[in-house]
């Protein structure tokens, strides 16, 4: 999976996450993944202000489960010689709060 | 002590050894120096160049610096960015010719320490936000000088680094007794750049060095580990320094702040990376 700009939304990439619209009350899903993009769905994400998404190259569900787990080990690796530092443990927290927020909901406003 | 330290530093101060500046790029940073030099004249020397004007408006445009609008003209970017960020532009502009076209990750992390030192900045109601992303933007061209000159020990500390598991600076500092912040300022000052971007580069890893510009060498150095902790772009290792005190303390922030600047950063970074994936072609 990788986040990229509308700008730069082609055809024939598919949805990694869902899509809610970012005006909405409710946040419900109205593109779901694995959803494949065309021109037209392109506009009317543009058309709603959507300025990010994420896609996949293939409509794979079991690759983001592992995207996911790989980042997450990456970032305890990045994190293995500060076990003893509270501050710095708080902010392995932050950083791993936000990469499963950001690989688990869509945030595409 | 004076063993290694001692040659090392003399090819490194050589200035011979140093990256040559083209003369109209040497020219540049001379006249931004001299206070009677107006900005129209300065204008029309970066103008009349094609690649150095189209690499600082590619710049000024960047989403680290994250102005309204679109900077089209010279003389927009100058008044925007103030003398002393246009100068660390155009050294940046250097450095683009110095590194090879594999080193994305590098400008990767350049360009992200550049956009978290911005947020940091502008949340902390800095005077000149756009000072203190510019030295972020350079702080570790030490990395790039000693790679450049040093090709063979540039090899030796990345063996020491995957064998040893540690940092870069801690292989610099264990081959060379310096490591590339001290370098990077020893570089940036012989080449004239103001002390404002001088010492948050050379104090980017030891904050309380920082006698006037502590301030500013703190976000650098925070910057530089909400990047490193993201894992965005890569520069010799993977680990995340600690946060030191001395920075911890001047900043006067606490974990909610961080927080902030992480969720902020983090939908920002998507950006950065689409522009470092085209930097390197202009
Ligand atoms: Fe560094
Ligand atoms: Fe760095």
């Amino acid at each position: 999976m990788r986040n990229i700009l509308l700008a730069s939304a082609r055809e024939k990439m598919i949805l990694a996450k869902d899509i809610a619209h970012p005006s909405g009350p409710d946040r419900l899903p109205i593109y779901r993944k694995g959803t494949e993009l065309t021109e037209a769905l392109i506009e009317r994400l543009a058309g709603m202000g959507i300025q990010s998404l994420a896609v996949s190259e293939r409509s794979d569900n079991g690759e983001e489960d592992r995207d996911l787990q790989e980042r997450l080990d990456a970032l305890e690796y990045r994190f293995k010689r500060l076990d003893g530092n509270q501050l710095m443990m708080n902010l392995k927290g932050i950083v791993r709060k936000q990469l499963i927020y950001s690989m688990e909901n869509d945030h595409g406003d | 002590m004076e063993t290694k330290r001692h040659p090392f530093m003399k090819v490194i101060k050589d200035v011979r050894s140093l990256p040559t500046i083209p003369g109209i790029i040497a020219k540049v940073l001379l006249l931004l120096d001299d206070n009677k030099t107006s900005f129209k004249e300065i204008s029309r020397l970066i103008s009349s160049d094609q690649t150095l004007s189209s690499r600082i408006l590619r710049l000024a445009n960047s989403p680290f610096y994250r102005f309204p609008g679109h900077v089209s003209t010279i003389p927009a970017a100058m008044l925007m960015l103030g003398s002393k960020a246009i100068k660390g532009l155009v050294l940046t502009s250097i450095i683009f010719e110095m590194t090879d076209k594999n080193s994305l990750g590098y400008w990767e992390h350049s360009l992200g320490t550049a956009t978290a030192a911005n947020i940091i900045a502008k949340r902390l109601r800095v005077a000149k936000p756009e000072e203190v992303s510019t030295a972020a933007l350079l702080h570790d061209i030490g990395k790039v000088i000693i790679k450049s000159k040093l090709r063979d020990d540039y090899e030796a500390l990345l063996t020491q680094i995957k064998e040893k598991e540690v940092s870069m600076r801690e292989a610099e500092l264990e081959m060379f007794e310096v490591d590339h912040a001290e370098v990077g300022g020893w570089a940036v000052s012989s080449w004239g750049l103001p002390e404002v971007l001088c010492e948050p580069i050379a104090c980017h890893h030891d904050v309380e060095k920082a006698e006037t510009y502590r301030v500013e060498a703190a976000i650098v150095h925070l910057a530089d580990i909400l990047i490193k902790a993201n894992g965005f772009g890569f520069t010799g290792d993977d680990f995340v320094p600690p946060i030191q005190p001395a920075a911890w303390e001047v900043l006067n922030v606490n974990e909610p702040f961080l927080e902030e600047i992480t969720v902020e950063l983090g939908h920002k970074l998507i950006e950065v990376h689409e522009f470092s994936q085209g930097i390197q072609s202009v």
